[in-house]
């Protein structure tokens, strides 16, 4: 799966902050955010992750935190502002009209990484 | 692609593939090939869709494929009686293709010298959709006995597209399939989204089909 993709990415771009931030850095945790309107599952993200982090130094004991994001659009006809999904067959309950704009949900972002001085 | 609602814009976890897409694309400019991903679940019809358009396009245009299968290499020796240059991608494991794979590709003088290039994804409804090639057009294909709620199961791949192609139309009379149903759907989720019904038999819509493409292909040469 293309999870296994991502997971690589995450570790990747963390690895070249972690080298940026030199010395003996550890890395405790990588924060990314993950729209519900992606084909992201974080059960494999995390699995890939696990079984990735190892072939990268300083990442051994790192945790990924998958925040995610529910989508929330803005309906196409009468500019309410809803959470489109699957119960819905992605439409607004108010008006029936399906998605304009997406507000949220299409995330697939780094946000911050977090370490502390190893030995 | 989505934009932080921050100050500060928040790195994409695929932007190395994105940034890879726009190069991709901008070869494609400069030789002037208008590029179409055909994206679908395994057996929808991509092969024969894409034989059947190419029997036509074929007479005004030049024309290349690019093969996309996790394993042999059977769609290609098929698409090469057309005439076409095919163009093999193993993708392995790999369940989609990737920007890199078709970068690979580039400088093949028969991609560069065509006016239309057409690239069968490996059959998938789920990862194709997060990786774009640098493709002109997505187009989608759900052939009618894979169930009319494909779109609210899959919503990521049928709002991120141009053209849904409901395929097998000849078969409407044997499968409980609501058309209407599938396009409103299909519609709902993406709202610049074009149908056709098709079928590679007699029946179906596929005139219509083929003159959406002839005419994107001839508005995209004239710019
Ligand atoms: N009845 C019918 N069968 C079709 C049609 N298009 C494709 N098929 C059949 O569906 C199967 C899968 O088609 P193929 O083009 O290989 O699908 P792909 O895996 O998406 O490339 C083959 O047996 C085709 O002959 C169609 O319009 N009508
Ligand atoms: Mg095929
Ligand atoms: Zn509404």
């Amino acid at each position: 799966m293309h999870e296994a993709t991502i997971a690589q990415s995450i570790l990747d771009l963390a690895a070249s902050k972690l080298e940026q931030i030199g010395g003996y850095n550890i890395a405790l945790k990588i924060c990314v955010k993950i729209g519900q309107f992606r084909n992201v599952d974080n059960h494999s993200l995390d699995f890939a992750f696990e079984s990735l982090k190892s072939m990268y130094a300083g990442f051994e004991s790192c945790r990924l935190e998958a925040q995610s994001v529910k989508a929330e659009a803005w309906c196409r006809e009468g500019n309410h502002r809803y959470n489109p999904c699957f119960e819905n067959a992605f439409c607004c309950e108010r008006c029936g009209s399906g998605i304009g704009k997406i507000i949220c949900g299409e995330e697939l972002e780094f946000v911050d990484l977090i370490t502390e001085a190893g030995n | 692609m989505h934009e932080s609602s921050d100050e500060h814009i928040l790195e994409h976890l695929l932007a190395d593939n994105n940034e890879l897409a726009q190069h991709n694309r901008e070869h494609f400019d400069k030789s002037g090939t208008f590029s179409i991903n055909f994206m679908s679940a395994p057996g929808a019809g991509k092969t024969s869709l894409i034989e059947k358009s190419l029997a036509s396009l074929l007479k005004s245009y030049r024309c290349s494929v690019i093969e996309g299968d996790m394993v042999g290499d059977l769609d290609a020796t098929r698409l090469r009686k057309s005439g076409a240059d095919v163009f093999q991608i193993a993708t392995g494991r790999a369940c989609h293709l990737d920007a890199k794979m078709v970068a690979r590709l580039l400088h093949e003088d028969k991609i560069e010298e065509s006016d239309c290039l057409l690239i069968e994804n490996v059959g998938n409804l789920v990862c194709p959709a997060e990786f774009p090639l640098g493709e002109h057009k997505r187009i989608v294909l759900l052939s009618i006995t894979e169930g009319d709620d494909k779109p609210l199961k899959y919503p990521v791949i049928f709002r991120n597209c141009d053209v849904v192609l409901f395929t097998k139309c000849d078969l409407l009379p044997y499968v409980n399939f609501d058309l209407a149903a599938a396009k409103k759907y299909v519609e709902d989720l993406n709202p610049k989204v074009k149908t056709f019904s098709v079928s590679i038999k007699e029946s179906g819509d596929f005139a219509s089909w083929m003159q959406w493409l002839e005419n994107e292909l001839k508005d995209y040469k004239k710019a």
